[in-house]
C-alpha cells in the first residue's frame, strides 16, 4: 500500500471524508507552491496535487489553464517540480503527493522511465485526464512496479462496461467529475450526481473522490455527503492568484483551513 | 474491434467526458459509411455543390521543366477553394444524422472554417469556428466570408494564437457542449476515429485521380503535408501499388535546421497532442514548440496525422520539405507558366519538384495535388513579392 492508499483507507477506519487540493506548480512561483504544500501538510490537509503545466491541455477549465501559462512563462518544468517534492520528502514531508498532467509532459522517454523518476523523487501516482483506460495499460504495469497509483476520472455520462472496469481499476481513488450539465436538466442535475457518486461508490474498490467546480466551503461540504471526500482546483489555483502573489498569505490559509472544517 | 492505431501512432488521448462522443461517432459514422442513401447524398453534394469530380489537368509547361509527365490534380477549383469540403461535407451530413444541432470547427489560415460555414449555412445549423488572434488578422478575407454564411468566429488568445491553439479551444466548446454538438476536425489529426474518418472523406481524390489517369501508370504522387489531409487523401488509393512513389512535403519555413519551421515528420520527436500520439514539435520538457512557422498559414502546425506518422516508420511515404524560398518559386511558376495561382500550402511540393530533380517517376507520369487555390493568399504573397 503506498503513501496515498494508506491515509485514505485511516480516513476510511474513522469514517472521515478526505479533503485534496490542486495547485500549479509554479504559479504564482515555486516558492508559493512549496509554501501551499508545507501548509497543507502541517494543517491536515490529505493529499496535494501538484498541476506540471503544459503548453497545450485540452482536459483543463479557463483558470487552470490560464495558471499553467504563467507557470510555463516562468519557465516551470517537471525537472524543477520533482526536485521540490524530492527535498521536502528528504525533510521528512509526508502528505501524499498526486502529479496531474497532460500526457505529454510526462510521457517523454515513456512511462518505464517515468515511474522511476516519479518514484525516486517521492510522489505517490498520476492523474492524467487525457489518459484515459483504453491508452492506460503499459502506465499502470509500470506504475504497480513501482508502488504508484493511476487514478482514473469517471463522469456522470460514463457508463456500462467503461464505467466498471474504471471504478475497479483506478487505484489511490476515483476522480468523480462532477460536472453540472452533462446529464441534461439543469436543475436536476446536483441530485443526479449525488446519486451517481453513490452508485459509484458501490462498484469502486477505492474511494471516490468528486471535483471540478467546487469553489468553496460550501459546496465541498455538499459534495462530501455523496463522496468519500473532495477535490478543489480552480478556486484555489484563482485565490492563490489574486491573494498571494509572492508568499502565501494569511487569507489564502483561511481558505485552505475553511475547506478543512467543511470537509472534516 | 477495430485498432484505433496506425502502426504504434495515433489512439484517442482524451478526457473521459469525450469517450462516450467518440464511440457514438465511430459508430454512426461505420453506419452511414456502408449506407446507400449517406453516400448517395454525399455524392450527390460533392458533385453539384462542390464540383466534383475535379480534373486532372495535364500541365504540359511544368512538365517540360520538371522532365516528365505532370498531372496537376485540381482540388483548387472546388468550390471555397480547397479539398476542405469534401470533408465538411461529408461531416455535418454525420452530424445531421446523429441529431447534433450545432457545429465547432477550427481553422488555421482559414480554409477549413471557410468550407465548414458553408457546410453549415447549407443544412440550415448555427457554428461556431476557432480561429487564433494571430490567425484572424492574417487571414481576415476568410474571417469575413465565414462571417457573411452565419458562422461565429471566435479569436482564440491562448499560447501561441494559431491553428494549434483553436483546435485546443474547439475541443474544450466540444466538452462543455457534447450533447448537442459535433465538432468538424479539419485534418487528418485528432483522436480515433477523425484520422480515419477524414481520410476516407478525402480519399475521393486520389480515388478520381486513379480513373482519370486510365491506362497511364503513375509514378509518383506529390502532395504538401500539414496535418495532412490532402495528402492522405491522394495517398490512400495509391498505398497499395508499389509502382507509384509517394512523396510528402512538409514546410521547411526558414530552413529545418533554424527552428523556424513545420517539419514536423523530418524533426519531430513521439508525443501526444490534440488527442493522439504521434511526431510533434516539442522541447525537451515536453513542451509544444510555440515558434513554429511557414509562410503558409496552413502548414504552420506543430503535429501531424499519426497515419502520416506510421507511413513514414514503414517508408512508404517518403517526407521531405521545402523551404519558404522554394514554396515561393513554385508559387511563381505555376502563375507564370500555367496560368493558375495555387495556395501556398500546394506550392510546396510544387516548389520542391522543381528545385529536386533526383525524385522523380521511375516510369510513368506525376501527380501533384493542387490541394488549394491562392486567392487567400494574395495579400500576404504581394508584400513578399514585389512585381
Amino acid at each position: 500500500m503506498n503513501r496515498l492508499e494508506q491515509r485514505l483507507a485511516e480516513l476510511k477506519k474513522k469514517k472521515q471524508k478526505a479533503l485534496a487540493l490542486f495547485v500549479t506548480a509554479g504559479d504564482p512561483s515555486l516558492k508559493v507552491t512549496e509554501q501551499v504544500v508545507r501548509f497543507c501538510d502541517r494543517s491536515g490537509v490529505d493529499l496535494i496535487e501538484i498541476g506540471v503545466p503544459f503548453s497545450d491541455p485540452i482536459a483543463d477549465g479557463p483558470v487552470i489553464q490560464a495558471s499553467a501559462f504563467r507557470a510555463l512563462e516562468k519557465g516551470v518544468h517537471l525537472k524543477q517540480i520533482l526536485g521540490l517534492v524530492r527535498r521536502l520528502r528528504g525533510e521528512g514531508l509526508q502528505i501524499p503527493i498526486v502529479l496531474m498532467s497532460s500526457a505529454n509532459p510526462l510521457y517523454g522517454t515513456g512511462w518505464v522511465s517515468v515511474a522511476r523518476d516519479l518514484s525516486e523523487a517521492g510522489v505517490d501516482g498520476v492523474i492524467i485526464p487525457d489518459l484515459p483506460l483504453e491508452e492506460s495499460a503499459e502506465l499502470r504495469r509500470a506504475f504497480e512496479r513501482r508502488d504508484l497509483v493511476n487514478i482514473m476520472m469517471t463522469t456522470p455520462t460514463t457508463e456500462g462496461r467503461r464505467r466498471r472496469d474504471i471504478l475497479r481499476s483506478s487505484r489511490g481513488f476515483v476522480y468523480f467529475v462532477a460536472l453540472i450539465g452533462l446529464t441534461g436538466d439543469r436543475h436536476e442535475s446536483a441530485a443526479i450526481i449525488s446519486r451517481r457518486i453513490r452508485e459509484a461508490r458501490l462498484t469502486a474498490t477505492s474511494p471516490v473522490l468528486a471535483g471540478f467546480g467546487i469553489s468553496g466551503p460550501a459546496d465541498a461540504r455538499a459534495m462530501c455527503s455523496a463522496a468519500d471526500g473532495v477535490i478543489v482546483g480552480s478556486a484555489l489555483v484563482q485565490h492563490l492568484h489574486q491573494h498571494s502573489p509572492r508568499n502565501l498569505s494569511d487569507r489564502s490559509r483561511k481558505f485552505i483551513l475553511s475547506l478543512l472544517k467543511a470537509v472534516k | 474491434m477495430r485498432s484505433k492505431y496506425f502502426g504504434r501512432f495515433g489512439g484517442q488521448f482524451v478526457p473521459e467526458i469525450l469517450m462516450n462522443a467518440l464511440a457514438e461517432l465511430e459508430a454512426s459514422y461505420r453506419q452511414l459509411r456502408r449506407d446507400r442513401r449517406f453516400r448517395g447524398e454525399l455524392e450527390d453534394l460533392l458533385k453539384h455543390y462542390a464540383g466534383r469530380p475535379t480534373p486532372l489537368f495535364h500541365a504540359k509547361n511544368l512538365s517540360r521543366a520538371l522532365g516528365y509527365r505532370t498531372f496537376l490534380k485540381r482540388e483548387d477549383l472546388l468550390h471555397t477553394g480547397a479539398h476542405k469540403i469534401n470533408n465538411t461535407l461529408g461531416q455535418v451530413l454525420l452530424a445531421r444524422h446523429m441529431n447534433k444541432r450545432r457545429i465547432v470547427a477550427e481553422t488555421g489560415a482559414g480554409q477549413h472554417g471557410v468550407a465548414t460555414a458553408a457546410a453549415a449555412a447549407l443544412m440550415g445549423m448555427p457554428c461556431v469556428v476557432y480561429m487564433g488572434k494571430v490567425d484572424t488578422e492574417r487571414q481576415a478575407l476568410n474571417v469575413y466570408r465565414m462571417k457573411l454564411m452565419g458562422a461565429e468566429v471566435r479569436p482564440v488568445t491562448s499560447g501561441s494564437q494559431t491553428l494549434k491553439d483553436a483546435i485546443n479551444e474547439a475541443i474544450r466548446d466540444w466538452i462543455k457542449n457534447v450533447r448537442d454538438t459535433h465538432y468538424i476536425l479539419g485534418s487528418v489529426v485528432g483522436p480515433y476515429p477523425y484520422p480515419e474518418m477524414v481520410r476516407d472523406f478525402q480519399s475521393v481524390i486520389g480515388r478520381e485521380t486513379r480513373r482519370q489517369l486510365g491506362r497511364t501508370p503513375c509514378g509518383l504522387v506529390a502532395a504538401c503535408v500539414g496535418g495532412g489531409s490532402n495528402a492522405m487523401g491522394i495517398f490512400h488509393e495509391f498505398i497499395k501499388r508499389p509502382g507509384t512513389k509517394l512523396l510528402g512535403v512538409e514546410a521547411a519555413g526558414h530552413g529545418i535546421s533554424t527552428g523556424k519551421h513545420a517539419a514536423t515528420l523530418l524533426k519531430g520527436t513521439v508525443g501526444i497532442l490534440h488527442g493522439a500520439k504521434s511526431y510533434v514539435l516539442q522541447d525537451r520538457w515536453g513542451q509544444i514548440k510555440p515558434d513554429v512557422h511557414s509562410v503558409s498559414a496552413g502548414l504552420d502546425y506543430p503535429g501531424v496525422g499519426p497515419e502520416h506518422a506510421s507511413l513514414k516508420d514503414s517508408r512508404r511515404v517518403r517526407y521531405v520539405a521545402a523551404t519558404d524560398k522554394e514554396a515561393l518559386h513554385g508559387f511563381r511558376y505555376l502563375s507564370e507558366h500555367e496560368g493558375i495561382i495555387p495556395a501556398l500550402e500546394s506550392s510546396h511540393a510544387i516548389g520542391y519538384l522543381l528545385t529536386h530533380s533526383r525524385i522523380r517517376p521511375k516510369r510513368g507520369a506525376c501527380v501533384i495535388c493542387l490541394s488549394g487555390r491562392g486567392d487567400k493568399d494574395m495579400e500576404h504573397a504581394s508584400r513578399i513579392i514585389r512585381l
